[in-house]
């Protein structure tokens, strides 16, 4: 018995190596592929069970379902293997619980249901892994309320964390807007062409539509024209990813999806205009304007409403916005003849 | 356009420009809709002279549909809403006019106005018509946008002078009558311009009945008809639909551009690029014949843009009236040339400018559906495809094409210094050398660069069209009118809730249905803010939350919440706060004046109009000052109310 | 702080959320003031074009009141009841104003009905029964007055499924019918086309007049309703409206 034990040992050793040698960590094993290494001799699946046995009691071996509720096995690397060694049986099954959720982490109450342990002794086991650095709490952005947990080893998923724009999962605002205003700068200085100033005199000579719209630029200011349709030097996403990344305004490197995200956010700011289905942008504003609207933007002055291109019969009559525009009715309590906005909107508008 | 603050708004524009028993009458029937004399008079408390004498002026005016039932004999009246709205626009198309065909075809188009609907012949007996004081043209010299008439009439121009007075003569001959001449000469054509643009049209019979009786009347109509009495089922029913569309059309069909039109050009049309430039004329008309002899050949009698060229005078028996549909046309095109003022280069505008003029002469309303289909709803629209020479030819030969765009290549445009090759040529020479130079190869391809960067998103203002190997040019006008209808509701948002809200409004109206944390995910917004502004978007009604229950019990943390954004529904909303917006600022104006009547009446009286200055002290003076002022500027803000409500209803 | 709309001036959006932020400054329980404080915005100053645009409109609007058809109403005309014989205007005589005086002489006219005549119409796009008469008040239905009128006496729509002696019997047959209920009303409107023709008569001297002063002058409003209202003015709102042009039937 005890030949058939050392031998039985002997070979899961040697089943732990081949497997550990040739097939990545989170490779899935049946008892058809462990039989198929040639290891067990004649195929004996008994003789397969007791080995996996043994190393699931050595916590080299991890005992998983897979599919069709067959047996599987996943091998476990050495280290982790010793830190489960010294592991209590229950902490060791809070462990298992929560490696098997990976990078998304568990819900406290959900590893109370799935192990069955009474609270008191599921808190002690917690304070016990992590006091071991076996585990990190993590805080998640869609459940901000509960308490997550996920192995010390690993890195939050983006679910977790809602990518690379939350901090501690709170969208951090201050690095996006700093983030999008330089992308939206780095864009606008690639998506116009800055006139040589001897031609810059030239343009006051274009004829206006219709007189109402005045040459734009004032001498001595940049003039910028577009470039042609068609144009292949707008940024791609890549070439952005890089300038954000080497421009020293985030201290952690940014993902091309990340990045993405931002550049979508400032389409739809009608900052930034996609080309061939986001494969290249281009600003709406150029350079100068740019700088122009985000120095105003963070000196926080009011220039308001007027400097907006949003003006329309709406948002400028007195009843655009009026809090009691539906109740406004000619006789009525509230009227345009006792209207007391109108008076002040004519002075305002015509300084009388 | 039945609804109450639409009916409000009508009410009180024809009080405005009628007074008050127009506008008892108007009321009276917007209020119930369709009534008969005697019905209308007993609503309306009026006698039997006001109202008789109402009506027909009304009629005259086309603010009263009328319908003579054929089972009792009885007329009833209805209001004619759309008419009565379009009081407000005449502002807007006399400018147009006045900008498009000079002072002289303002005066004439506002003398139809006022007339309602007149015959041809009536209208050369009209004194503002026939007065030759040069008072009518004097001030357009200064101004270069009428030049077109200062070269008519101004004495520097000795070429146009020899030309005008060519067709006096040959009228001369016609009626012999000295007196009345004077601009009368300047009428038939004028009116042949105005025709041919589409600018007004011919009445018909059934432009009296709304068009709920002309659809009665017309399925009547056929359904008596042999041929279609012998359909039945399915086949008579799509058999009156059809037929009941084309007989419509032919009865309200007022079109009097036919036999005006040369190779897309209406008679009359000018060419803004007679105007402004320094370059000596003669030059200038050389280039014009050269384009105009080697595309038109045959009709080379219609090649001249002048009026002198056309002497038979326009049918004195036609009835005339303003076209607002066509007129709709010419300002939504205006509409779309802001949206490109807005991103491109005033010469990138010109070039289109110049498209969208030659699209409008072949369009002749905004879309063909009665209403402004559902979102999403919506086919696709395009305009007549121009040919990219016909737009060539448009534009000023002046025009510098080459300086408002970049160069194709360029791998680090803010480093370079270096000039373009192009520019060499173009710098030190001057601008005539340069046009001379250029050859039309170039500038073809020139244009054709700018109308590809107005193809460019986001407005996607052109498209280009290969036909039968020609390089053509349109506009998908039901994109652009929805751009146009986006844009307001968003200009609203933004102005009411902040840029945070109008970014999540772009979201949700790209990506449809989303619950918050998605939302949150493409939005990068703060819960707090995102949460916030979301409820009082909601609460003004600009978003929807739909409730998805996954369980019987729909308890709300089983329940998935959805927001969402539907621009119709907002649109038609704001519609009806636009009417109403516009309604209390003329009823405030109205207010206004009755605090200044006294004073107000005193400058009307007939011995101080016309001699303020004699008869006002200095504070009357400054006061009617202000009261001027004021008065524009309320009307100036129902002017662009009513842009609001032509691009939420009209376009 | 957020970046996003939070400008000077203007709450951050959703702050009406917050109590304290309540826009009236009022406590909660205090009554909701009729016009809340609120900023008013900034309306742009009008663009030159804007300023044509309104000056055109003020232009056409300004024809209009000087025009023909502009009309108000006298208020003691249309609300009268019958058997009321008290003079409208010694009523409503307003001790200040209604004196006549030496500026009242150039006071803008106010015209109570609308001066149809002076100019053509194409009577055709009127209805005959009720309107024809006042357009034309030489037109007697079923005569000739003048070529172009006899010509358009009959129905002007042509109604293609119609054949025409039906047509004619139809309306034959309708004439009669609402001539015999409308004799009422005969005298009624006959007696007020009277007046009108007199009136506008005198109009019709001063036609193209710029002046309206003169023309003004005589044209007084009330005698309109004097004439038609106090009397006859509330015979019943029977009668048929187009009951005046078939006295000759």
């Amino acid at each position: 018995m005890a030949s058939a034990g050392a031998s039985v040992t002997q070979l899961a050793s040697k089943l732990y190596e081949h497997c550990l040698n040739n097939f990545p960590l989170d490779q899935l094993f049946y008892q058809q592929d462990l039989l198929g290494l040639g290891i067990v001799p004649k195929s004996d699946i008994a003789l397969l069970l007791k080995c996996t046995q043994s190393l699931v009691d050595q916590k080299l071996f991890r005992l998983l379902q897979g599919k069709n509720e067959r047996l599987a096995w996943k091998i476990i690397s050495r280290e982790d293997a010793e830190k489960l060694q010294n592991l209590s049986p229950d902490e060791s099954l809070v462990y298992n619980v929560i490696h098997s959720t990976g990078r998304s982490g568990i819900w406290v109450r959900a590893i109370g249901n799935r192990t069955g342990l009474h609270k008191s002794i599921l808190d002690r086991c917690l304070k016990s892994l992590e006091g071991k650095n076996y585990i990190k709490s993590v805080h998640n952005v869609k459940f901000p309320s509960r308490k997550m947990y996920m192995l010390a080893g690993l890195a939050p998923s983006e679910d977790v964390t809602g990518g690379a724009w939350f901090t501690d999962g709170v969208l951090d605002e201050n690095f996006i807007n700093t983030v999008a205003g330089y992308i939206e700068y780095t864009v606008s200085r690639k998506s116009w062409f800055e006139v040589p100033s001897a031609d810059a005199q030239r343009n006051k000579r274009i004829k206006t539509s219709d007189g109402s719209a005045a040459v734009k630029q004032e001498p001595g200011q940049k003039s910028y024209i577009p470039f042609p349709a068609g144009f292949r030097g707008y940024p791609t996403v890549a070439m952005l990813t890089g300038a954000v990344n080497e421009s020293g305004i985030t201290p952690v490197r940014l993902g091309e999806e990340s990045i993405v995200q931002l550049l979508d956010m400032l389409c739809y700011d009608n900052k930034l205009v996609a080309l061939n289905n986001g494969e290249m942008y281009r600003s709406v504003k150029n350079p100068e304007a740019v700088k122009q609207s985000q120095s105003r933007k963070s000196a926080g002055e009011d220039t308001g409403i007027d400097d907006r291109l949003v003006t329309n019969g709406m948002t400028e009559a007195p009843c655009g916005h009026c809090p009691v525009f539906k109740l406004c009715a000619p006789g009525g309590a509230v009227s345009p003849e006792n209207c007391e906005y109108f008076d002040p909107w004519l002075e305002k508008a015509l300084g009388f | 356009m039945t609804s109450q603050f639409a009916g409000e708004l009508c009410t009180l524009l024809v009080d405005d420009n009628f007074g008050e028993l127009f506008a008892r009458i108007f009321s009276t029937l917007v209020r119930y809709d369709r009534l008969s004399l005697a019905r209308l008079k007993f609503y309306s408390r009026l006698s039997n002279a006001q109202l008789r004498h109402g009506l027909a002026a009304m009629i005259q005016q086309h603010l009263v549909f009328h319908y003579t039932s054929y089972d009792d004999g009885v007329t009833y009246y209805e209001p004619n809403m759309q008419s009565a709205y379009y009081l407000i626009r005449s502002g807007k198309i006399l400018e147009f006019i006045e900008e498009r065909l000079g002072k002289y075809a303002a005066t004439v188009m506002s003398t139809i106005m006022f007339l309602g609907h007149a015959q041809v012949a009536y209208l050369e007996t009209i004194p503002e018509l026939k007065n030759s004081d040069p008072d009518v043209n004097g001030p357009n010299e200064d101004n270069e946008e009428y030049q077109e008439f200062g070269e008519q009439n101004g004495p520097k121009e000795h070429e146009a002078d020899e030309r005008y007075q060519e067709p006096k003569d040959e009228l001369n001959g016609l009626n012999g009558d000295q007196s009345s001449i004077g601009n009368l000469a300047l009428l038939h054509p004028t009116l042949k311009a105005l025709a041919g643009h589409g600018y007004i049209s011919r009445v018909r019979d059934a432009q009296f009945q709304s068009y709920a009786d002309n659809v009665l009347d017309s399925e009547r109509t056929l359904k008596a008809r042999p041929d279609i009495k012998a359909l039945k089922g399915k086949k008579l029913e799509e058999a009156v639909v059809e037929g009941t569309l084309n007989l419509l059309k032919e009865r309200l069909d007022g079109d009097l551009t036919r036999g005006l039109v040369f190779n897309g050009i209406p008679r009359g049309a000018k060419r803004r690029h007679t105007s402004a430039s320094e370059a000596p004329n003669k030059k200038e008309r050389l280039d014009y014949a050269a384009v105009d002899e080697d595309d038109v050949e045959e009709e080379n009698e219609w090649s001249d843009d002048e009026f002198g060229e056309d002497t038979v005078p326009m049918e004195s028996g036609i009835t005339v009236r303003i076209n607002y549909e066509k007129l709709d046309v010419a300002l939504r095109n205006r509409r779309f040339l802001e949206l490109a003022e807005r991103d491109s280069s005033s010469v990138t505008a010109e070039v289109y400018e110049c498209l969208l003029r030659r699209i409008e002469y072949q369009t002749m309303k905004c879309r063909d559906t009665t209403e402004i289909p559902r979102e999403g709803e919506e086919g696709e629209q395009y305009s007549v495809p121009i040919s990219l020479r016909a737009v060539v030819e448009e534009i000023d030969p002046l025009l510098d094409l080459a300086g408002s765009i970049g160069p194709m290549e360029v791998s680090q445009p803010i480093s370079r210094r270096g000039k373009r090759p192009l520019d060499d040529s173009m710098n030190g020479v001057g601008h005539e050398g340069t046009n001379g130079e250029q050859s039309e190869g170039n500038r073809t391809y020139e244009v054709d660069q700018h109308l590809c960067l107005l193809a460019q998103p986001p407005y996607n203002l052109t498209s280009k069209r290969i036909v039968s190997g020609l390089i053509t040019w349109t506009v998908e006008f039901r994109h652009l009118a929805r751009k146009l209808r986006h844009l307001e509701l968003e200009r609203i948002i933004e102005a009411r809730y902040g840029d945070v809200a109008l970014r999540v409004v772009r979201v949700l109206h790209e990506k449809g249905k989303l619950d918050e944390k998605r939302l949150q995910e493409i939005s990068l917004l703060p819960f707090k803010d995102l949460r916030q502004v979301l409820a009082s978007m909601q609460a003004g009604g600009f978003v929807d939350l739909q409730e998805v229950p996954r369980d019987a019990q729909r308890q709300p943390s089983r329940t998935i919440f959805l927001w969402f954004y539907d621009p119709d529904r907002v649109c038609n909303s704001i519609l009806e706060d636009t009417y109403k917006a516009m309604s209390r600022c003329l009823q405030r104006l109205r207010f206004e004046r009755s605090r200044l009547k006294e004073f107000l009446e005193k400058t009307e009286r007939s011995d101080v109009k016309g001699n303020e200055e004699r008869y006002l002290s200095e504070a009357e003076l400054a006061l009617l000052e202000q009261w001027r002022a004021k008065e524009a500027l309320l009307l100036g803000e129902v002017a662009r109310l009513d842009d609001m409500v032509a691009v939420m209803r009209d376009y | 702080m957020s970046r996003f709309g939070a400008k000077k001036g203007r709450k951050l959006p959703g702050a009406e959320f917050t109590w304290d932020n309540d826009p009236s400054g009022e406590a909660d329980t205090a009554p909701t003031p009729l016009y809340p404080k609120y900023t008013v915005p900034r309306a742009r100053a009008l663009t030159t074009r804007e300023q044509t645009q309104v000056d055109l409109y003020r232009a056409l609007r300004e024809r209009f009141h000087d025009g023909p058809y502009y009309s108000v109403l006298d208020p003691g005309s249309s609300a009268k009841k019958a058997g009321e014989k008290v003079k409208a205007s010694r009523v409503h005589f307003d001790p200040f104003h209604g004196m006549p005086s030496y500026s009242g002489k150039y006071q803008k006219k106010k015209r109570g009905i609308p001066r149809l005549l002076g100019r053509p119409y194409v009577m055709k796009y009127f209805p005959r029964d009720d309107l024809w008469g006042v357009i034309q008040p030489s037109y007697k239905p079923g005569t000739a007055v003048d070529g172009y009128v006899a010509r358009m006496a009959r129905p002007t729509f042509k109604r293609g499924f119609e054949e025409d002696e039906e047509e004619e019997e139809e309306d034959l047959g309708k004439r009669r019918k609402t001539g015999d209920e409308d004799d009422e009303g005969v005298d009624n409107d006959d007696l007020l086309e009277g007046e009108e023709e007199q009136d506008e008569e005198e109009i019709i001297d001063d036609d193209f007049s710029e002046d309206d002063d003169e023309m003004g002058g005589d044209y007084n409003a009330e005698q309109y309703f004097d004439g038609g209202d106090d009397e006859y003015g509330d015979d019943g709102f029977g009668d048929g409206g187009g009951g005046g042009d078939e006295d000759t039937y």
